[in-house]
C-alpha cells in the first residue's frame, strides 16, 4: 500500500475513521521503545568483540537489520495513517488562506502605485501646460 | 458621524496596538527558515545516501580487483524545449513548488561490474514516499504563508504608496490653481487618513488570518494536532534516511575492520584505518543529530506561537529563544545528513588483500 510509491494525502484521507489505527505520535513512541531495546542488545553484543573478522559481527549485523526493519515499518505505518493525510489537507488549506490574505495588501499597494503613476503623469502634463501658458 | 468615525479610529488603533501581525514577523520568519531547513535536510540526506552507495560501490570494486566496464556516459540530459507562453510568464516565481525533494537517482557515467549493469542495480536506496514529499511541501508552504501574512515590509510598502499618492494628488490639486492650493493640504491629510484606516483594517484582517491559521493547526484531532502530525511524519522520513546511511556505512566499516591486521602492509593499513575513522565520524554525527529533537523544537515553537497570538500580551521572546535553540538542532541535523563519508580510493574491504 505504501511503498508502491503512490500513497497520497487524497487517497489516505478517504480511509479516515475507517479503522482504529495508532496515531503518528504513538507509532513514534513505539519506535523509540523498540530502538532503545535493540540499542541495549547491540551494546551488550559489542562488549563480546575480539577484533578482526569477528564472529560477533554477524549478530551485530542481525540486530542492525532489525533496527532498519523497525524504521521501515514505522515509516510505512505513518505514510498510511489517515491522520497524516487529514493533517496535510488542513495545512494546505491554512497555507492558502494565509497567502490569499497576505496578497490583498500587496495587491492594494500595487493598485495605489498604478494610480500614483497615472496621476503623476497628469501632474506632469498640467505643469507642462502651465509653463506653456506662462510663456 | 464625526463621533462615530473617531470611535472607529480609536477602536482600530487599540486593536492594532494589541494584536499587530507584524509583532510576530521575526519569530515567524525564523520558524519558516527552520521548516525549510528540515525540508532540505531530507533532500541532503537523500542525495548523500546516493553518494554513499556510489562510494561503497567503488570500495567494492577495489576490494575485488574487478574487471570493469564503463557505462552511462552517453546519457546526455536533454530537456524538452519549452517556449514560454504569456500565461507561463504570469505565474509568479513564489507560487512554484518550494520543496527541495531530490530528483530520482540515475546511473552516473562511471565504472561498473559488468554483471551489475545487467542486473540494473541503480535503484533509489530510500525513495521518498509521495505523501512525505506532500507533507514537506505543505509544511514549507504553511510557514511561508505565516511569514507572508506577518511581513512588515508589506505594510511599509503600502504606507509608502499611500504617502506618495497623497503627495501626487495634493500636487495635482495645487497645480490646478485658484482654491486648489488651499484644498491640497486637506486632501493630502484626507488620503493619508483614509490610507491609514484601510491599512489598519488590512492589518486586522491579516492578524485574524494568522490567528485562525495557527489555531486550526493546533486544533486537537483524533490523530493529533495537524501541525504536530505533519512535523512528526517528516521527522520519521529523516529517521529512515539517517538509518539507511548509517546501515550502509556500518556494513563497510565492518568489512574494512575485518581486513585490518598484520597481513597487510603499513600503508594499506593506514589508508583503511583512515577510511574507517572517516565513516565512523559520519555515523557518530548521524547518531547524535536527532530528527525527533528537531521535531520537538518545531512543535514547541509552533505552540508558543499559538499562545502568543492568542495572548493580549504576547511573549515573543520565549518563542525567539526556542527558535534559536531549534536552529542549532536543525543545522546539526542538516550537517549530519549532508556530510559525505570521504574515503580514500585506495582503500579495500577484501580480507587479506
Amino acid at each position: 500500500m505504501v511503498n508502491d510509491g503512490k500513497a497520497t494525502a487524497d487517497m489516505t484521507a478517504q480511509a479516515a475513521d475507517d479503522e482504529d489505527l495508532p496515531t503518528v505520535e504513538n507509532l513514534l513512541k513505539m519506535r523509540t521503545a523498540a530502538l532503545k531495546a535493540i540499542g541495549a542488545c547491540i551494546a551488550a553484543v559489542e562488549e563480546l568483540q575480539t577484533g578482526g573478522d569477528d564472529p560477533v559481527d554477524k549478530a551485530l549485523e542481525k540486530l542492525r537489520d532489525k533496527r532498519s526493519e523497525i524504521e521501515d515499518l514505522i515509516t510505512d505505518a505513518i505514510a498510511a495513517s489517515p491522520g497524516l493525510a487529514a493533517a496535510i489537507l488542513a495545512m494546505k488549506k491554512a497555507a492558502k488562506t494565509l497567502n490569499d490574505t497576505a496578497a490583498i495588501m500587496t495587491g492594494v499597494t500595487e493598485v495605489l502605485k498604478k494610480i500614483d503613476e497615472i496621476l503623476g503623469f497628469g501632474n506632469e502634463v498640467v505643469s507642462a501646460l502651465k509653463s506653456v501658458g506662462a510663456a | 458621524m464625526r463621533i462615530r468615525c473617531a470611535l472607529f479610529a480609536t477602536a482600530m488603533a487599540s486593536v492594532v496596538t494589541a494584536c499587530s501581525p507584524y509583532d510576530f514577523s521575526t519569530p515567524v520568519n525564523s520558524l519558516d527558515a527552520k521548516a525549510k531547513a528540515l525540508d532540505s535536510a531530507v533532500s541532503a540526506g537523500h542525495q548523500q545516501l546516493a553518494s554513499d552507495v556510489s562510494a561503497a560501490y567503488q570500495r567494492s570494486l577495489i576490494a575485488h580487483r574487478a574487471t570493469v566496464v564503463v557505462a552511462g556516459c552517453d546519457k546526455v540530459y536533454e530537456p524538452d524545449l519549452k517556449v514560454p507562453t504569456d500565461a507561463d510568464a504570469k505565474v509568479p516565481v513564489s507560487s512554484k513548488p518550494d520543496t527541495t525533494v531530490s530528483p530520482l537517482p540515475r546511473q552516473p557515467c562511471g565504472v561498473y561490474f559488468p554483471v551489475d549493469l545487467k542486473n540494473n542495480p541503480f535503484q533509489d536506496p530510500a525513495p521518498i514516499v509521495p505523501i512525505f514529499a506532500e507533507a514537506m511541501k505543505a509544511l514549507t508552504d504553511y510557514t511561508a504563508g505565516l511569514a507572508a501574512v506577518t511581513s512588515a515590509k508589506d505594510r511599509a510598502d503600502y504606507d509608502s504608496a499611500v504617502s506618495e499618492l497623497a503627495d501626487t494628488v495634493s500636487g495635482l490639486v495645487s497645480n490646478a490653481g485658484g482654491q486648489g492650493a488651499l484644498a491640497a493640504a486637506a486632501i493630502k491629510a484626507g488620503i493619508n487618513l483614509l490610507g491609514w484606516m484601510v491599512g489598519t483594517a488590512l492589518d486586522i484582517q491579516r492578524f485574524n488570518a494568522l490567528k485562525a491559521a495557527v489555531n486550526a493547526m493546533n486544533e486537537p484531532e483524533k490523530e493529533g494536532k495537524p501541525f504536530n502530525v505533519v512535523v512528526m511524519s517528516i521527522a520519521q522520513q529523516v529517521n529512515r534516511l539517517a538509518d539507511r546511511r548509517r546501515r550502509l556505512l556500518e556494513k563497510d566499516i565492518t568489512a574494512l575492520k575485518a581486513s585490518l591486521g598484520p597481513q597487510i602492509g603499513e600503508e594499506t593499513y593506514r589508508l583503511r584505518l583512515a577510511d574507517i575513522n572517516s565513516m565512523a565520524a559520519v555515523v557518530d554525527a548521524l547518531n547524535q543529530a536527532s530528527a525527533i529533537d528537531a521535531a520537538n523544537g518545531l512543535m514547541l515553537a509552533h505552540l508558543q506561537l499559538v499562545l502568543a497570538v492568542n495572548s493580549p500580551k504576547p511573549n515573543v521572546q520565549t518563542l525567539a529563544n526556542t527558535l534559536k535553540a531549534l536552529g542549532e538542532k536543525v543545522s546539526a541535523l542538516q550537517t549530519a545528513l549532508g556530510t559525505a563519508a570521504s574515503a580514500t580510493s585506495s582503500s579495500s574491504g577484501k580480507k587479506g588483500s
